[in-house]
């Protein structure tokens, strides 16, 4: 199980957010629901925050798109190896000075360090820290690695797991009770639709991993669709070099189901002992069939496996695009409106 | 009777190979040799045997006719430096070093030359009954190669022709039988070596006490040339031989009485040896103390052999969703669109924050503290840097995947030829929506589907993370250098994928020992070739 899912400090994020909520329906004396009743500025405020959770939540999907097409900012820092090589040389100079006593406090190795990296210009590529050294080793030892400027991934995800807590709270607040309008039917209805399928995916995503994995003992997934693909082609390029009759006796065989080995078994005792080539290529299509026979099994009991715990995504994200057009439309109107 | 002719032509003839000066002091077992692996290679005039630069192993003997050797020097000046007739040989450096041919051999009138293959020319070379073959062989290789041969080293490539004609007289050949110890770490420099052949390893003691191997030195790679540097200069390991070992030694006292009264290209000289002091000197991990194992974990880890780690790539099972998102970071970050990460590697049980899971040590370069890559690589093309990561040298790559197989975890991959379609083709961002991605694939072009072979679109050019072309070569993880993160640590959702070192990973004993016990140890650790 993944625990990781359920401990991150945007919890406190998204609880300041649902405190600012409840403190804005104490102080107004509002009841749930009927915030906009009272006063159009409380529901501003409620739809603003409502709006800038969205926003914090759709961050993530964004960060992970642009990422994936090399559109990130990130992509454009990359320096000349050269540049590292220089600041590496650098930072041995630094371990040398500490290992002959010149440099005494953390202060001054994390300064002389900065410095280093300011001056070649890889300050925003690697990030170094310094630690306490082992008794009898140098007093401080330095670590080099990635800066990782926009933080990773996991950080974003936890971002919008439970800003999207908040923004779902927000807009029960904000909009109540209010399916009575079509507009608001929609923004309330796309909104629950995204959180519970939200909730149900991070448990799944918590579970199902692990599931997969006590079923991966033969093959892992990655390895059972890469031999169902090579055994799938070299079948067919086998297949291709058939004369017609033989390939009509490999389909019959093949659409035999329980009974092919059996059946294929007396096909080539059936063959001339003389006809070596022929015989050969059925042979082999017939031992690839057979492979290809189970290791598709085994891909599809791990597929599904996989679609057990990912399917959610099916109505998770068309319902938060949909979401989010409704929230445009929704802003629009009160623009014109 | 036809083979009685046959024998007696075959009797006269092998007996004029040994009336020829060179082969004359064979002793029996290596005549025999000879006979069974030489070969005539006849040509017509004009007939180019060998070009400068192209990597041959054979050794030829003129037996008829005329050639001309051509050399062409760094200055881009090609030149005519011997003619060889009856008696004269060339191939010597190409058939014990492997040395990319350092002169163009072309015929001038019809000629007929006698071949051996490298392995054979090695064998009579070494042997020590054949003295006198070798010291032959030596004496022409010092008159007419060795001047060339010493200008591929990268010390040596700018320096005044006169002046490495006079050094040249100063170099010492040297054999090593196995295990010896050619310099020792932190005693002073004194010579400049270049391994002819056989093979030298490099390493450091770390405080542990365990040795780093930095480099290995096979051949034609050289070492030492910080020692030609001003002032003095230490060795930055033991240097040790791994197998018997010829070397060229250039003494740095030699050098500095030839090029004494030439304070320019004593400077030259000097510079570049400055500049390539700034080569491997310091493993990573230095200081870091490395952790007792339990025994049944050390077995898992020798089974996998995964001990010569250096920092592993890891994936936590319970975590991956398998959203792939680590792989294709991984083609965005690289213009070529190839893939350098590879999900499959050894699984075992772990624990990662408390929590017993199972891993997977996916086939990312683990630095090995021993690299075999480095071993397999006969070109020098494989190093460790500064920062103790293990990097390609391209320049000396010649695309021949030795390290490829050499790798035991799978972790270098062969580039696509020159021309060929890139290997994750451009995908179109329809494509990538869950579940109905599949409807905006494009049909297969009609061509593919009528049997024609498709037209290859001509991909970028495959570039290293120096900017280098590598269509052909071997690639392998880069850490995405020059950028700020690694593409696949960085865009895990489920911080499923890390970097650690093998040694401070928490294996899970117990589950480890009970899969040992039932015998199914094999489904845990699974080889890096399986699947």
């Amino acid at each position: 199980m993944n625990q990781s899912l359920f401990r991150s400090r945007y919890a406190i994020v998204a609880i300041l957010a649902l405190a600012a909520l409840i403190a804005v329906l104490a102080f107004s004396k509002a009841d749930f629901g009927v915030v906009g009743a009272r006063s159009h500025g409380l529901r501003l405020w409620t739809g603003s925050i409502a709006l800038a959770c969205m926003l914090l939540a759709l961050g993530y999907v964004l960060r992970k798109y642009m990422h994936k097409y090399g559109y990130s900012p990130e992509f454009r820092l990359k320096v000349p190896i050269i540049k590292l090589e220089q600041a590496e040389t650098r930072i041995s100079e630094i371990r040398r000075q500490i290992l002959k006593g010149q440099l005494s406090t953390r202060k001054e190795v994390e300064s002389l360090v900065s410095r280093a990296l300011r001056e070649v210009g890889v300050q925003r590529i690697v990030r170094v820290e310094v630690a306490e050294g082992a008794s009898g080793g140098p007093k401080f030892t330095l670590k080099v690695g990635k800066a990782f400027p926009f933080g990773k991934a996991a950080k974003w995800l936890h971002l919008h797991l439970y800003i999207s807590v908040a923004f779902a709270f927000a807009v029960w607040v904000h909009g109540g009770t209010g399916w009575d309008s079509p507009l608001g039917a929609v923004l309330l209805g796309f909104s629950t639709i995204v959180l519970v399928t939200g909730v149900i995916g991070i448990f799944l995503w918590a579970f199902g991993p692990a599931w997969l994995t006590n079923r991966e003992r033969d093959l892992s997934i990655e390895e059972a669709f890469v031999l169902r693909e090579g055994f799938s082609r070299k079948l067919a390029e086998l297949r291709e070099k058939m004369e017609p009759d033989l390939r009509a006796v490999l389909d019959d065989v093949s659409a035999k189901g329980a009974d092919r080995d059996q059946r294929a078994r007396v096909l080539l005792a059936a063959m001339p002992a003389a006809d070596t080539a022929r015989r050969i290529q059925l042979q082999d299509a017939l031992v690839l069939g057979g492979q290809l026979q189970r290791v598709e099994s085994e891909f599809k009991l791990l597929w599904r496996t996989r679609l057990g715990f990912m399917a959610w995504r099916a109505v998770h994200l068309p319902a938060a695009l949909f979401l989010s057009i409704a929230v445009v439309v929704h802003m629009i109107s009160i623009a014109v409106y | 009777m036809v083979d009685e002719i046959k024998s007696e032509l075959e009797t006269q003839e092998n007996e004029l190979i040994f009336k020829l000066e060179l082969f004359a002091g064979l002793p029996p077992r290596l005549r025999k040799l000879l006979l069974k692996f030489r070969r005539y290679t006849p040509g017509q005039a004009d007939a180019v045997f060998v070009q400068q630069g192209e990597y041959t192993e054979e050794f030829h003997y003129v037996l008829s006719g005329s050639i001309s050797a051509y050399r062409t020097d760094v200055d881009g000046k090609t030149e005519l430096f011997e003619f060889l007739g009856p008696h004269d040989w060339f191939g010597e450096a190409s058939a014990i070093s492997n040395q990319p041919s350092l002169a163009t051999y072309k015929a001038d009138a019809a000629c007929t030359l006698l071949t051996i293959d490298g392995g054979t020319f090695k064998i009579l070379y070494k042997d020590s009954a054949n003295q006198d073959f070798r010291r032959r062989i030596d004496e022409r290789y010092r008159r007419q190669s060795l001047a060339a041969h010493m200008r591929t080293m990268p010390v040596f490539r700018n320096l005044p022709k006169d002046q490495l004609a006079a050094i040249k007289s100063h170099v010492r050949f040297e054999t090593h039988p196995k295990g010896k110890v050619i310099a020792t770490e932190g005693a002073d420099a004194d010579a400049v070596y270049m391994v002819r052949s056989g093979a030298i390893s490099c390493s450091r003691k770390l405080p542990s006490g365990q040795d780093q191997i930095l480099e290995y030195h096979m051949n034609n790679s050289s070492f030492g040339e910080r020692s030609l540097a001003l002032g003095t200069t230490k060795w930055p390991g033991t240097y040790t031989t791994l197998a018997p070992t010829d070397v060229l030694v250039i003494s740095k006292a030699a050098v500095e009485s030839t090029l004494g009264g030439d304070a320019k290209s004593l400077e030259v000289l000097q510079k570049a040896s400055f500049a390539l002091a700034h080569e491997p000197s310091a493993g990573r991990g230095v200081g870091a103390p490395r952790q007792e194992k339990s025994a049944d974990e050390l077995e898992v880890l020798v089974k996998g052999g995964r001990v010569k780690g250096g920092e592993a790539l890891v994936i936590d099972l319970q975590r991956c969703v398998r959203c792939n998102m680590c792989v294709e970071t991984c083609v965005a970050v690289h213009e070529d669109r190839v893939p350098r990460l590879s999900k499959k590697g050894q699984r075992t049980p772990a624990v990662i924050e408390l929590v017993p899971t199972e891993i997977s040590l996916a086939t990312s370069c683990y630095n090995c503290d021993i690299p075999e890559c480095m071993m397999a690589c006969n070109y020098g093309a494989i190093r460790r840097d500064s920062e103790g990561l293990i990097r390609f040298v391209y320049d000396n790559c010649v695309g021949c995947a030795m390290c490829v197989s050499a790798c035991p975890y799978g972790v270098i991959r062969y580039t696509p030829p020159p021309g060929s379609a890139p290997i994750v083709p451009e995908e179109n961002f329809l494509e990538t929506i869950p579940f109905i991605g599949h409807l905006f694939k494009k049909a297969a072009p009609a061509a593919a589907a009528a049997g024609v072979a498709p037209e290859v679109k001509k991909a970028d050019p495959i570039l290293s993370a120096r900017g280098e072309k590598v269509q052909g070569k071997s690639i392998k993880c880069d850490l995405c250098a020059g950028l700020p993160f690694e593409g696949c640590v960085y865009n895990c959702p489920t911080s499923a994928i890390s970097r650690k070192d093998p040694t401070a990973i928490r294996f899970d004993e117990e589950q480890i020992h009970s899969r040992v016990v039932d015998g199914s140890i094999a489904d845990a650790v699974r080889g890096p070739g399986h699947g």
